[in-house]
């Protein structure tokens, strides 16, 4: 009896192809796993949209939107205002400008502000996460909209320091 | 029979009724409307919630005011005095306290009810109507603090608790001013 020759088996994979494909499978599950966590950090960051519309005749339209975890990691990179002698002020201040925004991000949502006059109309509204500022004007339209978890980043890194000019 | 059953559908309403008055006190929203009658019409409405003043008042508390005490008159009235007067003021019955009338103004400081009610009036070249409506619970509250302290969480949270209600109206030639608190959002 002759033994049968396994025409179907698959060849064998020799040892340099097995760290291949291992090193191919764990490169990949890295790529994905970091894909995810930066999505999942930037969707939890926020993203903070800016269109502008020119009214003019040749005017232009810009929308823009912005990762906040891209300005919350370039935030370090950016100089601080020089407040001069209104930062002794502005510090006593700023713990309850901080406790405002902490307060922010519980607070109901809403129309906050609202101005109109003949020519120009602002609105500032919470609406979900992200605080909204609209501006009608003759001239252009602005609409602005930065999630509210950022605002404490960017007060704490523009914080004045008393006793001290800041640059 | 019939009382058992009375009782406990009243303390059903109770239970039920609790959560919901408690919900009403968390969205409480105070409100501003500036309505400017100049050439540009402009108009203001601010819409502020309640919950957010509160988180904020701690800090306001904390903060030393440079300004501690505030001019009536020729004398400086410190948060002390304002608290000695208040005081009295608080203990005595209702009625008209203080009055100043002259040619084109005139100023009443009442007590009525649990409101202090200030109302200042001013006619001639300029027509102003002015009305401040502060809770009694309020400025006890305000004045909670100790020295030259005023506990402005005290004054928020009793402002909380004592709900929707008119607090600023002021009418004059230029303006209309109003600050009121309710549980709309928009407060229309």
């Amino acid at each position: 009896m002759t033994p049968i020759a396994d025409s179907n088996r698959a060849p064998r994979m020799g040892n340099a192809a097995k760290v291949f494909l291992t090193l191919t499978i764990i490169f990949a599950a890295v790529v994905v796993a970091s894909t995810l966590a930066i999505g999942a950090v930037t969707y939890r960051a926020g993203i903070a949209r800016i269109s502008v519309h020119d009214k003019s005749a040749d005017g232009v339209r810009i929308s823009l939107g912005v990762p906040m975890i891209l300005l919350e990691a370039t935030l370090p990179l950016m100089p601080r205002p020089d407040m001069g002698p209104a930062s002794e002020e502005a510090a006593r201040w700023w713990p309850v400008l901080e406790a405002a925004c902490v307060g922010l991000e519980d607070a109901p949502e809403g129309v906050y502000v609202e101005v109109d006059d003949d020519d120009d109309h602002v609105r500032i509204a919470k609406e979900g996460s992200s605080f909204v500022i609209d501006v009608d004007s003759d001239d252009a339209t602005i609409h602005v909209s930065v999630p509210v978890r950022s605002f404490q980043a960017v007060l704490r890194h523009f914080e004045p320091r008393r006793g001290r000019a800041i640059v | 029979m019939n009382h058992k059953r009375t009782v406990v559908s009243a303390l059903l309403t109770l239970a039920l009724a609790a959560p919901l008055s408690l919900a009403g006190t968390d969205s409480l929203w105070i409100h501003v409307r500036v309505q400017d009658h100049g050439p540009k019409s402009e108009r203001v409405n601010v819409n502020i919630p309640v919950s957010m003043i509160e988180t904020m008042a701690p800090m306001l508390s904390e903060m030393e005011f440079d300004t501690g005490s505030m001019k009536v008159g020729k004398d400086d009235l410190d948060a002390v005095k304002l608290r000695e007067m208040w005081k009295a003021l608080r203990n005595a019955e209702e009625g008209e306290y203080v009055t100043i009338d002259s040619v084109d103004q005139s100023v009443r400081v009442m007590k009525s009810g649990d409101l202090l009610l200030v109302k200042a009036k001013e006619t001639g070249a300029k027509n102003s109507d002015v009305t401040v409506k502060l809770p009694l619970s309020v400025v006890d509250a305000l004045l909670s603090g100790e020295g030259d302290q005023l506990n402005f969480t005290a004054a928020i949270k009793a402002l909380k608790a004592r709900g929707a209600g008119e607090l600023v109206n002021v009418n004059d030639d230029d303006s209309v001013v109003r600050i009121w608190i309710d549980d709309s959002n928009s407060g229309q």
